[in-house]
């Protein structure tokens, strides 16, 4: 019987006894825990930005523009996605983190971390004389995405302006009768969008290429925010009225989708695709119906991957490895955007004429960083002639400074010949109309531009559809 | 007497000794549910305390323009407002009563659709599949590997797959589908095209699963049983009908409920495969674009998430209860 006892308790408790397990068990639970908690943060000043900035920026620019040799400064990779970059800067300062100290923010999201106070006021920290420096030097629209709607303070500093071109390619051109001379032209004086939308038909008429000119048309944010912005802007429409009101008040600005410069935008992209005659201008058919799926990844892919497209729509970056391609034979040609009609015959002032979107990032201050004091020496810096010729000469970030763009990137081996190309690309630039509903605002957007693009709407119907969509938005 | 002088004294009354001896003597059940008390401790805090705190947040109106996540106290305003289709922060609307959007445009019913299709046909093609599996032949195996195998494709390289064979540039089935009218001339961008190609994906890569949950249930079942049938000159489908389905019932309902459950949860596939959620809303992209990005609508986010996971316990709850009401899934 004892014997018995004796089996039934060793059964029960097995070969390891229950208080051994629980002890062995505690103590690894306690262990565990302990090891998720990690001491945080870092020495210096951690900039945020991406894998290209991380690897090819020389920190010792920013050394040479004078921040003290005391602070050690490290760039770290982000999200290369734009709006996963978003969510992690809105996880990281919920959590209230401390690194890192500085943010590279897109600006096509920047206001909102402004309106909402998430990121350091740099004009209550920052000295008066520099801040006025930085809104006088800078392009005015990065200037704007940097700055709180209401008051027009500066909460970023402009880092690098990104803005799309006309890339084409010059010896489909001369292989169809044109000459050097309309090159040259071109370059600092864009013909219409009738003008090129006949020229590109013409050479892709007489070239073993697939595609004319090839652009962005998906469903996607890029569609909203930039290719038919830019479109829209270049025939004298927009999204809100002009220029004066691109930035808010939300709710009280003129919601102006359905007038006619806007419709005349979407025919005249109709028509380039589908050669249907809908817009009162004659545009020539010129671009596949694959558009309507494209980014700019899979137009890069046709035009410099695949050398098959005569033009394509493109932002600086793609141009040193589109320069890169077209050599020996075959050679580059950049130009601003075509425009819709001149800046005179424009309904909004300010619009019309050759019109690029702004894309390009901000520098901003995180507020809950242990040393402000460090931080902003780093985003003075970022301001200076050193740290732009290495942003140019390192990753191929364009200055944010228009007189830097002509002096630093005329000496650039990809950039250098295009110069004063992108100079007047980046000195008429249209930026999205960013508020805190511009994110729902663009997506009823490029829904309805889209469905209008492809035929599944009128432009009228789409736009109307729009209208009463921002309606709504605005008076949230 | 020396040891109960020496428990007397302090090593007996020490209260983490006396804690450790009550656990000796606890029986074996009870000695289970106390190691598993500290999960189950675990796991309601991160079912219960999310979901609570996500029905908190829906009760307040969104802050788009503060520091502050959510503003005033509303109610159950927002849960009137996203039924109705009066919440202008939605990219889609969930459900639209007028008829003025195309069904295949709202969240709702997209996300139904796609449940029933793709759990439909995936019972049928995985009841297919186990048959096939369940039988003796040689080469066997490589079937098994055959039909498991999209099983273990991750979502994203399944997404590619089907980007890559209906984008109209490189796919080489976008051209023929258009040809015969089936499908646009960028069918990933249009609603309808975009939902087939979505479901089909699905169907593609979780049919194994069903097969192979049925195939377990077939398995089971004991071979007298057929012969005993086929002894009393039942037809194949009689067997089938009085023998194999009501003994994998139980086991069918399983995987049907696990694999609506994950279809009401549609997303992964809908971004990986380039469709996107303005083409193809589901409930969760709903959420994802609310939620997400630089709008922050946390209290609208969290309504459609309530709403969600609301319609989500009610399908489990429809199939609990056909598995109760069943002869064949009432002994369970």
């Amino acid at each position: 019987m004892a014997q018995e006892r004796k089996k039934n308790q060793k059964s029960a408790t097995g070969p390891v006894s229950r208080r051994r397990f629980v002890q062995v068990a505690g103590v690894t639970g306690m262990a565990s825990i302990a090891g998720c908690y990690s001491a945080s943060g870092s020495e210096g000043v951690e900039i945020l930005g991406n894998q290209n900035l991380a690897q090819s920026m020389d920190i010792q620019a920013f050394y040479d523009a004078g921040v003290s040799e005391d602070i050690g400064i490290e760039i770290t990779a982000g999200p290369e996605d734009t709006d996963a970059r978003a969510e992690e800067f809105v996880t990281l300062l919920d959590a209230q983190q401390e690194s890192p100290d500085i943010m590279v923010m897109d600006n096509g999201w920047t206001i909102p971390f402004i309106v909402r106070e998430s990121v350091v006021n740099l004009e209550a920290e920052m000295d008066n004389g520099f801040i006025e420096e930085v809104k006088s030097e800078s392009f005015d629209m990065l200037v704007e995405t940097g700055s709180h709607p209401d008051t027009g303070e500066l909460w970023a500093i402009p880092f690098f302006p990104d803005f799309p071109t006309m890339q084409y390619r010059k010896d489909l051109f001369r292989d169809a009768g044109y000459a050097d001379s309309e090159f040259d032209t071109w370059s600092t004086d864009p013909p219409s969008w009738a003008e090129w939308s006949a020229s590109v038909a013409e050479v892709h008429n007489n070239a073993d290429v697939d595609y004319g000119y090839v652009w962005q048309a998906d469903s996607y944010p890029g569609l909203s925010c930039c290719t038919f912005n830019e479109l829209m802007s270049s025939y004298g429409g927009a999204y809100f009225g002009g220029l004066e009101t691109l930035f808010g008040p939300v709710g009280e600005r003129p919601i102006t989708v359905e007038e006619p410069p806007v419709i005349e935008a979407l025919n005249v992209a109709r028509d380039m695709v589908t050669g249907s005659s809908a817009a009162s201008q004659e545009i020539a058919q010129c671009s596949p119906n694959v558009v309507f799926g494209w980014t700019e990844q899979e137009t890069d892919g046709a035009f410099v991957g695949d050398t098959n497209a005569v033009a394509m729509r493109n932002w600086t970056y793609t141009i040193p490895m589109a320069d890169e391609q077209f050599t020996g034979g075959q050679e580059l040609g950049v130009m601003p955007m075509p425009y819709g009609v001149p800046e005179s015959e424009a309904a909004n002032e300010g619009l019309g004429g050759t019109t690029a979107a702004l894309g390009g990032w901000l520098v901003a201050a995180n507020p809950n960083t242990t040393d402000l004091e460090s931080t902003l020496e780093v985003l003075q810096a970022f301001h200076s002639e050193e740290v732009q010729a290495a942003q140019l000469n390192g990753p191929g970030f364009i200055p944010h400074q228009p007189d830097l763009v002509e002096s630093l990137a005329g000496d650039h081996p990809a950039f250098g010949d295009y110069s004063e190309s992108l100079r007047i690309a980046g000195d008429n630039t249209v930026a999205r109309p960013v508020t805190p509903v511009w994110s729902q605002q663009s997506q009823q957007a490029y829904q309805e531009i889209n469905d209008a693009l492809q035929g599944r709407k009128q432009p009228t119907e789409a736009m109307g559809d729009l209208e009463s969509a921002l309606v709504d938005l605005e008076n949230i | 007497m020396a040891t109960e002088q020496r428990r007397q004294q302090g090593h007996g009354w020490n209260p983490v000794t006396r804690v450790l001896n009550w656990m000796e003597n606890l029986s074996e059940e009870a000695y289970a549910y106390l190691l598993l008390a500290p999960a189950f401790l675990v796991l309601t805090i991160i079912a219960l305390w999310p979901l609570w705190r996500t029905f908190r947040v829906s009760l307040f109106a969104d802050n788009l323009f503060g520091a502050a996540k959510t503003g005033e106290f509303v109610g159950l305003a927002n849960y009137v407002d996203v039924l109705t289709n009066q919440n202008p922060l939605l990219s889609r609307p969930l459900i639209d009563f007028t008829g003025g959007t195309p069904f295949f445009r709202q969240a709702l019913l997209v996300t139904l659709a796609f449940a029933v299709i793709s759990v439909v046909f995936e019972t049928l093609i995985g009841f297919g599949q186990a048959y096939i599996m369940s039988k003796e032949y040689r080469g066997r195996r490589w079937v098994r590997v055959s039909i498991i195998l999209p099983w273990a494709i991750p979502i994203v390289i399944q997404g590619m797959l089907f980007f890559l064979l209906f984008n109209p540039s490189v796919g080489f089935l976008s051209d023929p589908l258009q040809a015969i009218g089936l499908f646009g001339a960028n069918p990933l961008t249009s609603s309808t095209n975009a939902f087939v190609i979505v479901t089909v994906a699905d169907i593609w890569k979780t049919s194994a699963f069903m097969a192979l949950l049925i195939l377990a249930g077939m398995q089971s079942i004991d071979k007298s049983l057929y012969d005993v049938a086929e002894v009393a000159g039942a037809s194949p489908w009689q067997r089938f009908r009085h023998i194999t389905l009501p003994l994998i019932f139980p086991a069918l309902m399983v995987a049907m409920l696990f694999r609506t459950i994950d279809a009401m949860r549609i997303y992964g596939i809908i971004e990986a495969s380039g469709a996107g959620c303005g083409t193809v809303p589901s409930l969760s992209c709903l959420v994802v674009d609310t939620m997400f990005g630089t709008t922050q609508a946390y209290a609208s986010a969290a309504t459609i998430a309530f709403i969600t996971a609301s319609i989500i316990a009610l399908v489990i709850g429809g199939y609990l209860v056909v598995l109760k009401l069943s002869p064949e899934g009432s002994y369970q």
